[in-house]
């Protein structure tokens, strides 16, 4: 009897007297929550302001921020390497540019295959160059990627001085039509019913490979390469291949955004895709990432994206002239950014707050 | 047989020697010390075993095998397993991810196992007695002694056939040191030979087996340490003959005049309560092993860090810690650690660099006069002997003492009453060294004050009129006159309090 009630006042050892805890979720993800608040109000502006919201508008708002999603996912990661890519913009007209010449009406499938594994090729020796410069050249990300910027742009107009060439329709209708037009069985004996972009198919895929990317060995030494290079480099981390396939991907990013563009523009242009070099960095950090490196997430960059090419048409329904959108859209970015800021006064040596 | 031996170990930097002919032993099952001054040739050592560092010469032998790493990771592929004071943790990764870096537990798929990751470390750290750390907390979110608890959890997680700890223990509180000896000698007893290094010699008691000395590069003998008296091992860690280099010391005015007084000022974790006062004419020395606190006190002084608790008089005259800029207006100048970073700009011309802090004195209405700059900067290459080419030559060319002198010079002509120096004669030849003590002595005859660290111990002997010793982040003894020795130096900061401590405010200098 005296044996058993004293194994009952034993408890089984408290695993969880945690003295040193993580941070609660809400201050863990300050920054994501404040970019999907950001968005989830001017959707809402949008829903509400337009006239009317068919499965043409869905698509619309769907379409206007994937390409910048697409290589948001690039520049997201190479700025969690500490790094920045200023080629991306200029990638993504240069694949474009190939793709509207590769093609060829009087081919099967107009050439679009043929077409999209080339520009996917480039995309990836692009970076794969831009990587190598940084990684084993030792180069600052900034002058290495605006050189390569001014090279794919020389290569763009070589190939297409002149916009136009030829995107097969059928290709547009893949990646920026309307999916389950009809209603649609799914697994389980479920149906769907419901129109939805493909865009935003598209997009949840992204969403999917982010977080499914985001559990490799690959993605933990690209955060902490951003982190700390040094701790990096003492825990065995290779420093130079995390950073070098950190640009590879982006390149590839950069070339899914530019055959995208191409489906959404249905010609090519060796200038077009140049807006995405800044628009992706404002992503980034609209997305929460700190340019130091180390810290963000594509979530969070998804959101920016969204953010970004909504805010033209939410300006637009308030009769906002056109000439105003660049000032409303730095000054979003600024107070994005200063909000996420406010962290530094919490660093007690000003040196490190420089 | 050893299980781990260096012998004949040279290594240089550029022109500094750093390890010359330096070699132990350990053996498997034994916890064995590394002790000696800063600079000593402790830190280099156990780089060279870990492979941060390659020796120029010599041999590393595990097993009676010759190794070389090119690599930390290749010293770890073999069991060689490194902590060190600064911390190999990544900041933006969770406690696990940094615990299992590399060797991350992974799912059918080859995805990081998330879930097995957490319980991993958690099974790690309560192995440890630290189930309190969440293995989900960012590590850049812990407090310091933490986050050295998970870098040894780290390193004693890939079971390793060598264990170095580098001043591991640091940060840590009396019980948590506990813990992690218990852990330490755990290990010892299953074989794994460890070697420690610590500043704190009662620690050194409690943990080694043996302990071997460096000195100046080189190893000069080995003990038992059960065996061995604090003051032998004192006497072996000195032993230098101080040069006779530095300026005369005059006697203090009567009465000395208080230049600066500190009252309790404390800075986090790292300053505890320090007072102390500076005399117009004086040169007081700040001195104690590496990391004591000596650089955050000039750095508080100066006005670098926030948060910074306590008082500071001028002259009777409370100032204010709110910036460098408030400090050199209130007289302050701070020659820093890293002049290639903080104390210079490399890039632009000596003269520029010069009157960088004195630009109103020399510029009219916002334009630089080049006539007052070039009287300026002449007036100051004359008094310092500054060696260069010219006044427009960029100062990375100078050698490291003739840019000292520039980063000096910059501070003289602000005219500041104060000078607080850190460390300012490391990494430069003698010639310029000798320059700067009779600068410093020449300042305080002028009726300055000098607030001087140095990792130099024969410095602090040599040139100061009072030395305060430094001991985790408060200050442990005062020294002057006859007891101003490196004996003494050397006891209070290894914590060994042979003699009764004096009182910490005392009286000036008689």
């Amino acid at each position: 009897m005296a044996t058993s009630s004293s194994q009952m006042a034993s408890p089984t050892p408290v695993a969880h007297s945690r003295t040193v805890r993580r941070r609660p979720f809400v201050a863990r993800n300050a920054r994501l929550l404040l970019v999907w608040g950001l968005l989830a109000v001017l959707l809402a502006v949008y829903v509400r302001e337009a006239p009317q919201f068919r499965p043409r508008e869905q698509r619309t708002l769907a379409n206007s921020g994937m390409t910048l999603a697409m290589a948001g996912v690039g520049q997201t990661l190479v700025v969690l390497t500490g790094g920045i890519d200023l080629s991306l913009g200029p990638m993504v007209s240069l694949t474009n540019s190939i793709a509207s010449e590769v093609t060829d009406p009087n081919a099967p499938g107009g050439n679009m295959p043929l077409a999209a594994v080339l520009a996917v090729l480039v995309g990836a020796s692009g970076g794969l160059i831009n990587g190598a410069l940084v990684a084993y050249g030792r180069l600052q990300p900034i002058i290495v990627t605006l050189a390569t910027a001014s090279v794919w742009t020389g290569i763009a107009l070589y190939i297409r001085p002149d916009p136009g060439g030829y995107i097969p329709p059928g290709f547009s209708e893949a990646l920026t039509g309307t999916a389950f037009q009809e209603p649609a069985a799914l697994p389980l004996g479920l149906t769907w019913d419901r129109p939805v972009a493909k865009s935003f198919v598209l997009l949840a895929g992204l969403v999917v490979f982010w977080l499914v990317f985001r559990r490799t060995r690959l993605a933990t030494r690209i955060f902490a390469v951003g982190s700390s290079e040094g701790a990096a480099y003492m825990s065995g981390v290779d420093v130079a291949r995390a950073k070098l396939l950190a640009y590879t991907i982006a390149g590839v990013a950069a070339a899914l955004a530019g055959l995208f563009q191409s489906a959404q523009t249905a010609t090519g242009n060796a200038l077009a895709g140049n807006a995405i070099t800044l628009n992706s960095i404002a992503a980034v950090v609209l997305g929460g990432a700190s340019l130091a490196g180390g810290a963000g997430s594509y979530l969070g960059t998804v959101a920016g994206a969204y953010v970004i090419a909504l805010i033209p048409s939410v300006l637009f329904f308030y009769d906002v002239s056109p000439f105003y959108q660049q000032l409303f859209q730095g000054s979003i970015l600024l107070v994005a950014v200063s909000l996420g800021a406010l962290g530094i006064f919490r660093v007690r040596n000003r040196l490190e707050r420089l | 047989m050893p299980l781990l031996e260096a012998t004949g170990i040279e290594k240089r930097f550029g022109g500094v020697v750093a390890l010359h002919a330096a070699g132990f032993a350990c053996a498997a099952g034994e916890i064995h010390a590394l002790l000696g001054e800063n600079g000593a040739g402790k830190s280099t050592m156990v780089k060279v075993l870990c492979g941060v560092h390659q020796p120029d010469a010599g041999v590393v032998a595990l097993r009676d095998r010759a190794v070389a790493f090119r690599h930390p990771s290749e010293a770890a592929a073999v069991g060689i397993v490194p902590v060190f004071q600064e911390l190999s943790l990544i900041p933006d990764l969770s406690v696990a991810q940094n615990l299992l870096i590399g060797v991350e537990p992974r799912t059918r798929l080859g995805l990081v196992d998330g879930r097995r990751m957490v319980r991993q470390a958690e099974t790690l750290l309560a192995d440890l007695g630290f189930g309190g750390i969440d293995p989900r907390a960012v590590v850049r979110d812990l407090p310091l002694a933490e986050r050295q608890i998970v870098e040894i959890a780290k390193a004693v997680g890939r079971e390793p056939n060598v264990l170095i700890l580098d001043e591991a223990t640091s940060a840590l509180t009396q019980r948590q040191v506990g813990q992690v000896f218990s852990v330490v000698r755990r290990l010892r007893d299953e074989g794994v030979a460890i070697v420690f290094i610590s500043h704190r010699m009662e620690e050194v008691r409690a943990l080694c087996d043996k302990a071997t000395v460096f000195r100046d590069g080189t190893d000069v003998g080995t003990v038992e340490v059960r065996a061995a008296s604090n003051a032998e091992i004192v006497q072996m860690m000195i032993g230098r003959a101080l040069r006779e280099v530095y300026p005369p010391r005059p006697p203090l005015p009567q009465p000395p005049e208080p230049l600066l007084e500190v009252r309790e000022l404390s800075l986090g974790g790292s300053l505890r309560g320090i007072s102390l006062t500076l005399h117009a004419g004086e040169i007081l020395g700040l001195s104690g092993l590496e990391g004591q606190g000596q650089g955050d006190l000039l750095l508080s002084l100066f006005g670098v860090y926030t948060g910074v608790a306590g008082q500071v008089r001028l002259r009777g005259e409370r100032i204010s810690l709110g910036s460098p800029r408030a400090a050199m207006a209130a007289g302050l100048a701070l020659v820093p650690e890293d002049r290639k970073t903080q104390g210079l700009i490399l890039p632009l011309p000596v003269g520029e660099n010069i009157t960088l802090a004195t630009l109103d004195k020399v510029s009219h209405q916002g334009i630089v006069s080049s006539a007052a700059e070039a009287r300026a900067t002449g007036v100051m290459r004359d008094q310092l002997a500054i060696r260069t080419a010219g006044m427009e030559v960029p100062v990375r060319f100078l050698s490291g003492g003739n840019q000292q002198k520039v980063a000096i010079a910059k501070w003289l002509l602000t005219r500041a009453k104060v000078y607080l120096l850190y460390d300012p004669t490391r990494g430069i030849d003698v010639g310029a060294k000798q320059e700067i003590y009779a600068l410093m002595r020449s300042l305080a005859e002028q009726g300055c004050g000098v607030l001087f660290f140095s990792t130099d111990l024969t410095e602090i002997v040599g040139l100061c009129d009072r030395a305060l010793v430094m001991y985790e982040g408060g200050i442990a003894r005062e020294l002057t006159g006859a007891s101003l020795t490196e004996a003494n130096l050397v006891q209070a900061a290894v914590g060994v309090a042979d003699s009764v401590p004096d009182p910490v405010l005392t009286v000036p200098v008689a």
